[in-house]
């Protein structure tokens, strides 16, 4: 039986930015090999990315909510102390597990976490292995539980390296200026000794087994790019500012050599493996390696895993497997569900990620089952601890410390215990908050500023801020950021963004921007161009948004949403032949980015390129998000278009629409309550619930409908509103859910008449008309007309109020086309009341 | 350890049998441990 077999290799923090340069020049040529006879993209990383959080997800294809992997330590399940993540904080079964019960035989080797070591079919050398001492006058005895089987241990044990055992002749390729460090004061020496020892030992375990056993999947994982990385990263070339020569010198081609010899480590597997084994590398994450890098770490848990980048790589080979083709969308949570499928297992549903269909030539057709967590049966799982005090893991602990992954332990069993499992929870929060489970990550993050034995509190705030702004509770943003002012944290937040965000969710885009142009002078970066850019566009300064979005683009030419920026700036500002070639650069950049898709469709639409426009919206919809309503909606226009002959421009069609929404929109006190009660007379549904009562000013009632009022943060009951018709006021019309087909008629009325009426209800002097509020009316309804023409499922008709007091039939009539429903017309001209237009115009003053 | 001078040597024949693995490595191993006869390798 010809077998499948599939090799896993995992490499740390590997970025397509550093293999980019090597593999042009020819020095990473294990991995091109793979890349010209297979697939290659982006893998998305999770947020938070902790490594043995990412991988856990890896081998299951769950989230770390549902895995519970948390973070680089676990408390010991007989509180007697702290020590580095064990299998035993991992709830769900991994792929090796649900190999095993189906009767496959698998290698793992220094997965992170696989310690105690799991009793599959096949070896698992855990993440213990390799974890020696640095002193050659300490023992460093494999334990028990590190291999499974444990009579591998004999046949494994010497193929440990030692940091004591690195030569001369290992350090000169990476650092050929190693004779002018000092040794005794800079560690750079001994923590390489230790990464090379460490990475070593877990690639002579795998050889041995891809050599001497057999088996149908093997998993190997190497740290040594990212324990690279976080020693010498800031030497690489271009020279930090805060470098000095003398040390760039020294350390500026480590991470070069790491990245060469990871490639010859994979040279050498590949000549283990049958050529029909299918081969998968790919990391986590990636590793700044630009103007982000940061100097001084922040006092904070996990602070070096402020360095990792989104995405990660992904490379894939075997049999029906495409060739050298590029793909895209691929996460970390569809690692396991294809492996799965490789093997012709069934995905469990309960797993998070998808098969990658797209790197396989034929279309394939996965099973499914429930849950494999679910399943009785041998799954060759560790028996869970009760509590154990024979882990001595200090090894594992020191190198985490020495990492910067968690600050030394306190000598206070009690405190570390606290402050290990605070910051589990903080992970949890974290996990929930990339997810956009605001609930969830708001309950834990709340328990945390309600604990008073945790210290720090800033790092929480700072989440409590950025949950606050992505749920658009910009008062409570304001509140948390106040209290970090407050607060005695050690930690130095740039509070520059989220304070423009607050302010801008708060209706201030001109302080938010006055906050972000300040930093311009003091700091080079895409991402401070990128949001001043987006202000700009907001605020309608289209020349400025394009110089913004050019000079972000300048910075970090890869970044998908800055050219996507560019591309709406450039539609706006009619430039539609650019705003293509922007959108395409963001889809290359990105592929699965439908909002770049969307604008593409709008952009190719408007050079009357149909057919490729409505392929790009087809896209767009198809990519689940925001935007893909909006993008269904404008496909049902190009089809409208193809139908009936119509001026875009119109933006109506006349025609009745099933499960139509009819808004009546203005500016308040510009005719909109009329329009209901003649809505209603000619027979129109009306979705009110009369809460607020009629009064002098509105004498008929104000036909309003409450939950309105709070659309901004839910508008699930437009559900209801469904061949209806309901009243929403201008400024929230932007909140309205592009699932459904609006049919706008929208009140007019001069400004100055509008204030009038406006102060006269409120009691105040009429003659004077205040020019802030006038200008704020008038960039309203600026808006309103640019906004119906970016919306494909908005339709709208401008009906002047006077005209509708002075001659209601005409209206009423252009009201009736508009809706697509015959009106009882009689019964609505008897609702205008001309009493009502008293507030006709007057000779005004403007303050 | 002393380091004395600058030293170019190319990655791919200083580290060819440490890439190489398991086998090359017990090689060397073995050849490390007669001149080191003080550690102790368990």
């Amino acid at each position: 039986m010809n077998r499948k077999k599939l090799l896993l290799i995992g490499w740390d923090a590997a970025d397509w930015k550093i293999i980019g340069s090597l593999l042009k020049s020819g020095h990473m040529p294990a991995l091109k090999s793979l890349i010209d006879r297979g697939v290659y993209g982006n893998m998305s990383t999770l947020n938070p990315p902790y490594s043995p959080m990412l991988w856990s997800t890896v081998a299951t294809g769950k989230t770390p909510d549902k895995h519970g992997v948390l973070g680089f330590v676990e408390v010991m399940p007989d509180m007697s102390g702290v020590r580095s993540v064990t299998t035993n904080s991992r709830k769900s079964r991994a792929v090796w597990n649900i190999l095993h019960n189906q009767g496959f035989t698998s290698n793992v080797v220094g997965w992170w976490p696989s310690y105690p070591a799991e009793p599959i079919n096949g070896v698992v050398v855990s993440d213990k292995f390799q974890k020696v001492s640095a002193d050659p006058k300490k023992q460093t005895p494999i334990e028990p539980s590190t291999i499974h089987p444990q009579n591998m241990k004999d046949e494994l044990k010497d193929l440990r390296m030692f940091p004591f055992e690195i030569t001369k002749e290992h350090i000169l390729p990476f650092f050929p200026l190693a004779n002018k460090i000092d040794q005794e004061k800079d560690k750079g020496l001994k923590s390489f000794s230790k990464i090379m020892a460490s990475n070593v030992s877990v690639h002579n375990a795998v050889t041995k087994l891809l050599r001497t056993t057999d088996w149908d999947f093997t998993a190997v994982y190497y740290d040594l790019i990212d324990h690279f990385c976080h020693s010498y990263m800031k030497f690489h070339p271009p020279k930090l500012d805060g470098i000095t020569s003398e040390l760039f010198e020294i350390y500026k081609d480590a991470i070069y050599g790491a990245y060469r010899f990871q490639d010859m480590m994979l040279a050498r597997k590949l000549e283990l493996i049958d050529a029909d084994t299918t081969v998968i590398v790919m990391s986590d994450h990636g590793f700044e390696s630009g103007y982000k890098r940061i100097l001084n770490m922040p006092s904070v848990q996990a602070a070096p895993a402020l360095e990792h980048r989104q995405f990660g790589i992904f490379v894939a080979a075997g049999p029906g497997i495409k060739k050298n083709e590029k793909v895209f969308g691929l996460g970390l949570v569809d690692i396991a569900p294809t492996i799965l499928h490789h093997f012709g297992l069934a995905i469990g549903k309960d797993m998070d990620g998808k098969v990658l269909s797209e790197i396989y030539k034929d279309r394939i057709t996965p099973t499914f089952v429930d849950s494999w967590d679910k399943l009785k049966g041998d799954f060759g799982e560790i028996e869970k601890e009760e509590g154990s005090s024979v882990l001595s893991d200090s090894e594992a602990m020191q190198q985490l410390i020495e990492l910067g992954y968690i600050d030394s332990l306190d000598e206070d069993k009690e405190k570390a215990i606290f402050k290990t499992q605070s910051d589990l929870k903080h992970n949890l929060a974290r996990v929930y908050l990339g997810q956009r489970n605001f609930i969830e990550a708001k309950k834990i993050l709340n328990d945390l500023m309600n604990e008073d034995k945790l210290e720090e509190k800033g790092p929480v705030l700072m989440d409590l801020i950025s949950l606050s702004i992505k749920s658009n509770e910009f008062l409570d943003a304001k509140r948390y950021l106040e209290d970090l002012k407050k607060s005695k944290t050690k930690v130095r937040y740039n509070l520059f963004f989220p304070e423009s965000d607050i302010l801008l969710g708060l209706g201030q885009p001109l302080k938010a921007l006055n906050i972000l142009e300040s930093q311009k002078s003091k700091r080079n970066s895409g991402e401070l161009w990128f949001r001043i850019g987006r202000l700009h566009y907001g605020l309608r300064n289209y020349d400025q948004s394009k110089e913004a979005f050019s000079r972000a683009i300048e910075i970090e030419p890869d970044k998908a949403q800055y050219h996507r920026g560019l591309a709406e700036t450039l539609f706006m500002l009619k430039d539609y032949e650019s705003a293509v070639d922007h959108s395409l650069t963001s889809i290359e950049l990105v592929k699965n980015f439908p909002s770049a898709h969307y604008i593409l469709g709008r952009s190719l639409e408007k050079l009357g390129d149909i057919e490729n426009a409505r392929l790009a919206f087809q896209t767009a919809v198809r990519i689940k998000s925001d935007i893909s309503e909006k993008a269904k909606r404008a496909i049902e226009n190009i089809e409208d278009k193809r139908n009936i002959s119509l001026k875009l421009s119109n933006k109506t069609t006349n025609k009745f629409i099933e499960n139509q929404i009819v808004i009546v929109s203005g500016l308040p006190r510009s005719g909109t309550s009329l329009m209901m009660q003649m809505l209603e007379s000619g027979g129109l549904d009306i979705l009110t619930d009369n809460k607020r009562e009629a009064d002098i000013s509105n004498p008929k009632g104000y036909y309003e409908f409450e939950p309105v009022m709070s659309i901004h943060k839910d508008n699930s009951w437009l559900a209801t509103a469904k061949s209806k018709t309901v009243k929403v006021v201008a400024p929230l019309l932007k909140y309205l859910d592009p699932k459904y087909r609006y049919k706008v008629i929208f009140m007019k009325r001069d400004i100055n008449e509008v204030i009038q009426s406006q102060r006269k209800m409120v009691g105040k002097n009429i003659d004077t008309v205040p020019l802030k509020l006038f200008n704020a009316f008038h960039n309203q309804l600026e808006s309103i007309d640019i906004w119906k023409d970016t919306e494909p499922g908005v339709e709208l008709i401008y009906v002047d109020y006077k005209s509708l007091v002075d001659s209601p039939e005409e209206a009423i009539k252009q009201v009736e086309n508009f809706v697509g429903i015959n009106l009882d017309k009689s019964q609505m001209i008897t609702r205008v009341d001309k009493s009502l237009y008293r507030n006709k115009p007057q000779q005004s003053s403007v303050d | 350890m002393a380091i004395e001078k600058k030293i170019d040597i190319p990655i791919e024949s200083s580290l060819g049998h440490l890439a190489y693995g398991d086998l090359i490595f017990e090689r060397w191993r073995a050849l490390k441990k007669k001149n080191n006869k003080d550690i102790n390798f368990e």
